[in-house]
Order: structure tokens, then sequence, then C-alpha cells
């Protein structure tokens, strides 16, 4: 296998990886199918833009923005149900217990710990002491710049964080458990030692609950963006959008068995600061994971990360300690 | 181990009449394609079939099941697949429940989740010991009978799996 060429890289010398959008697969069926999913995105991301900007407060809460996730949620269920991009990326019901223990140990244990011991005790303790009137300048510009701009920062803060997992040992440890998942669905990005998904967690969210409207719009802004990257639904998706905004097609070249395509497009919500640091890949592909696509069984994925890392140490202490020992190549 | 109805709660019990009439060795060459799956190993003794799955790949068809037996009993005129597979899945899943009820309990922040989260399990449980079982059914008739479904046969004394199997009277 030979690869193409992407700038100094060849990716899809190890699997095959489709680069570039032309030879993309479509949406087949009528021209309803055909219009519903290509606009489908943009739509929602419009309607929930509409929507936090200009509901009234006695239902623009937390507790609705909860609401709606979770409506949605069901909604992309469906979709990938009616038109999946592969078919063997397939949910099947033991794909479905083991991705819903992973969403609900989010929803409770790691939430737990993230509110008691992650960034919600710092920002809360930081907040006690912030003069909000310093924040006039941020405050003044209009709802959706400010929205904008929180989640730009807090995507700078995830690519730094993801690309720093891909490039730091003890930090792959932790991350590389979601990279062994061989499929991708609207669960799948929960997948992933719980330290990762503790680490991951680790944001600035908190830090803008005196900008409650702005911090909900910023919310739906990720929400609307970001959460198909790990759904298996087949859109004919705009080329704007793809230019702009991370999307399943960049998430599915991230998640690729080829070594150099799992290292690219490392954002959240917006592809264009993978373009801006040179790490952007326009793809897709369908076979997934590490090791040949290797399943990690529930068991493996909670302790590998400790297990190697035991094995890791052990060897560099050996090396160091007894460098003797250790046979030349 | 012989665990009577409690072992029902993550073993997968069949029996399913063959048409026409086939020996052992015809019934598992007709089904050598459902175990070439990877993390799969198969073992023959006479009319019966043992396998073992290890991290099962997600589209096979059998990923559920941790390991099994198929035994194929002949009759004066007939024959039937008699099968008892154990699902680390199913158990996993009923279990979750009960994990999820503790953890509503002990945290405080994570009452309604874990609760909402327990009701979910205990639903998905119920969906898959009905789902998966008349899936693997169909799997097994359409490689044996064809489109054909087959009439189910007289229910089968309960088996440990994992436990020697009792040879056929007949054999092929």
């Amino acid at each position: 296998m030979n690869g193409v060429r992407v700038g100094k890289r060849v990716i899809g010398a190890d699997s095959p990886v489709t680069v570039g959008w032309d030879n993309l697969p479509k949406v087949e069926g009528g021209p309803f199918k055909r219009m519903f999913f290509t606009y489908f995105q943009p739509a929602v991301l419009l309607a929930l833009v509409l929507f936090w900007m200009y509901a009234p407060d006695s239902i623009a809460k937390a507790s609705t923005a909860i609401g709606i996730g979770i409506g949605f949620k069901v909604l992309l269920y469906i979709l990938e149900w009616v038109n999946p991009r592969y078919k063997s990326w397939s949910l099947t019901w033991k794909e479905l217990v083991v991705d819903l223990f992973y969403v609900a140990i989010a929803y409770t244990l790691i939430r737990y710990l993230g509110k008691n011991f992650g960034s919600d005790v710092w920002a809360e303790h930081i907040l006690k002491s912030f003069d909000t009137e310093k924040f006039t300048w941020f405050t003044s510009m209009p709802l959706l710049v400010q929205a904008f701009l929180i989640t730009l920062f807090a995507d700078i803060c995830y690519y730094w964080m993801h690309r720093g997992m891909h490039n730091w040992y003890p930090l792959w440890l932790s991350h590389s458990v979601h990279h062994y998942i061989t499929q991708l669905n609207i669960n799948k990005g929960q997948i992933g030692n719980p330290t990762e998904i503790f680490l991951i967690g680790l944001g600035i969210g908190g830090f803008f609950d005196f900008l409650p409207r702005a911090a909900l719009l910023a919310g739906s802004l990720g929400m609307s963006i970001s959460i198909y990257q790990h759904a298996n639904i087949r859109f004919n998706t705009p080329r704007w959008w793809l230019f702009l905004f991370n999307t399943t097609e960049h998430h599915s070249v991230h998640h690729s068995l080829d070594y150099e395509a799992s290292r690219s497009n490392y954002c959240n919500t917006y592809i264009f600061l993978d373009r801006i640091f040179g790490t952007c890949v326009d793809g897709e592909a369908e076979l997934l994971g590490m090791e040949g696509g290797r399943r990690m069984s529930i068991p493996e994925q909670m302790t590998y990360t400790f297990t190697e890392g035991y094995k890791s140490s052990k060897a560099f202490l050996q090396r160091r300690l007894h460098p003797a020992a250790v046979p030349a190549e | 181990m012989n665990l009577p109805f409690i072992d029902t709660i993550w073993t997968v019990r069949g029996s399913l009449a063959l048409i026409p009439p086939r020996t052992s060795a015809e019934t598992f060459a007709a089904l050598d394609d459902q175990f070439q799956a990877d993390g799969t190993r198969t073992a023959i003794d006479g009319d019966t079939l043992t396998f073992r799955k290890k991290d099962p790949r997600a589209q096979d068809k059998m990923a559920i099941y941790r390991s099994g037996t198929l035994t194929v009993e002949q009759g004066q005129t007939t024959s039937r697949l008699v099968y008892a597979m154990n699902s680390g899945t199913l158990l996993f899943c009923f279990a979750l429940p009960f994990f999820f009820v503790a953890v509503a309990l002990l945290l405080k922040d994570a009452k309604t989740s874990g609760l909402v989260f327990a009701g979910i399990f205990a639903a998905l449980y119920i969906a898959g010991r009905i789902l998966e079982p008349w899936l693997i059914r169909k799997a097994f008739t359409k490689r044996l009978n064809g489109e054909a479904e087959a009439p189910d046969t007289a229910p089968v004394a309960a088996r440990d799996p994992g436990a020697p199997l009792q040879q056929s009277a007949h054999h092929a």
C-alpha cells in the first residue's frame, strides 16, 4: 500500500484512507433524502443558535439544554439507523450496552469526580475572587461573538491536550484505549479509560458560569458541531462546513488503522485549528482501531492504562539500573 | 458448575430440527462460516462442537457469547441441533442495574442519573435476553435449513455448557 502524500506525510500506507473530498461516497436516495442529509447539520446549528439567542429566560435554562441534548441524541440514533455511513459500523445490542455503560459512568462517577476534584472546583474558587467588572469588554460584545470566543478558547485548550495525548507517552497511555474502538457511533466519544474521560473533561466550562446565556449558547454551538464526529451517519456535508468544522469524515481519519492518519485532526469543534497548526487531513476512513482492529474488552479498557504503565515503568527502570542486562539491538 | 435457572441469566439454550436430517459432520461444516471469526477457537469431538471466544469483533454475529457447545442428536429418522452458550455480556448487563442503583445510593450527586441508567440497563437486559437468542436461532436456521424456519424441538434438559456432553446414542 503506497498511501497519498499530504504535506510532508504519507497517509494511508498502513490501512486504506480516502484523502480529499471528491472520492467520498454520497447520500443515495430520492431528492428529499439527499436534501435532508445535505442541510441537516447547518439547519440544526442555525435553529439552536436562534433558540439560545432569542428564547425567553424562563425557558433558556440548563435543564432545557439537557433535554435538547437527550432528544437530539435520540434523533441521531434514528438517523444512524436510517442512513448509516458504513454497515460495518452498525450498532449491535452488545455495542449499545458497552457504549451506554461508558455514558453512564461519565454521567455518574466521572461527573462526581469532576464536580468535587476537577476543573469545576478550580473554577468555583477562582470565580469567588473574580472581579467581573474587568470583563465588561467581553460581556459588552454581541452574544454570538461571546459564545464563539468561549468555544474557540475551549477548543484551543482541547486541541493541545489531545495533541499532547498523542505525543507524550504518559498521556498516550490514558488516551490509547479510546483508539481501540473499531467503529464509530453517537456514543463512541465516551469510550476510553476513565482517567482519560476525567482528563478530557478538565475544561474551562465552569469559568463562564457568570455568563449563563453565553455559556448555554456556547454549549449548543459545541453540541451542534462536534456531536457528529463519532456519528455513523452519511451526510453530504457542505464544503464550507468541512472547511470550518470537525466532522465524522475528519474524525474517522483520526481513528484510522493507519498510523500517520491517526496523528491528525485533533480538534473537537473547529477543524480550521488543525489547518492552522498543520495537522489537518481531509478525508475519510472505514477501517478503524489499533493492532489490526483488535477489539478491547471492558476489563482491559479499564486496566490497560495502568498495566501498560507498570510494564513501561518497569522496563524503563531496568534499562536505567541494569543497562548491561538489556540485549543490544 | 450446574446452576439451573440462575444460569438462564447468562446462558442461551435452544434446539432446532435439521431438515433434512444431517450428520454432525455435515452440520458443523454448514455452520463453519459462523465460527470463522477473529478470536474464535473451536474443537469438534464426535457429535459435539465446543467454541470459545476472546475479544470478538464488534460485527461478529456471535460477539455476545464467550463459550458454548453445539451437539447434533440423532433419532431414528430425524436429527436436531442442541446448543447452550454462555454470554458474558448478558451477565454484565444483568449486573449493571444493581451497580448503578448502588451508585445512586452512595453518591448524593448521582441519584437521578444513577437510577435512570439502572432503569435503562434493566430494559436493555430484557431486550437483549429476548433479541439475542432469536438472532442466533435465526442465523443457525438460515445456515442449516436455508430460509425455512425450523420447528422448535422438545425442551432440552438444562445443561452446563462447560460440563462434558453426553454422547448421542446414534452416531452418523
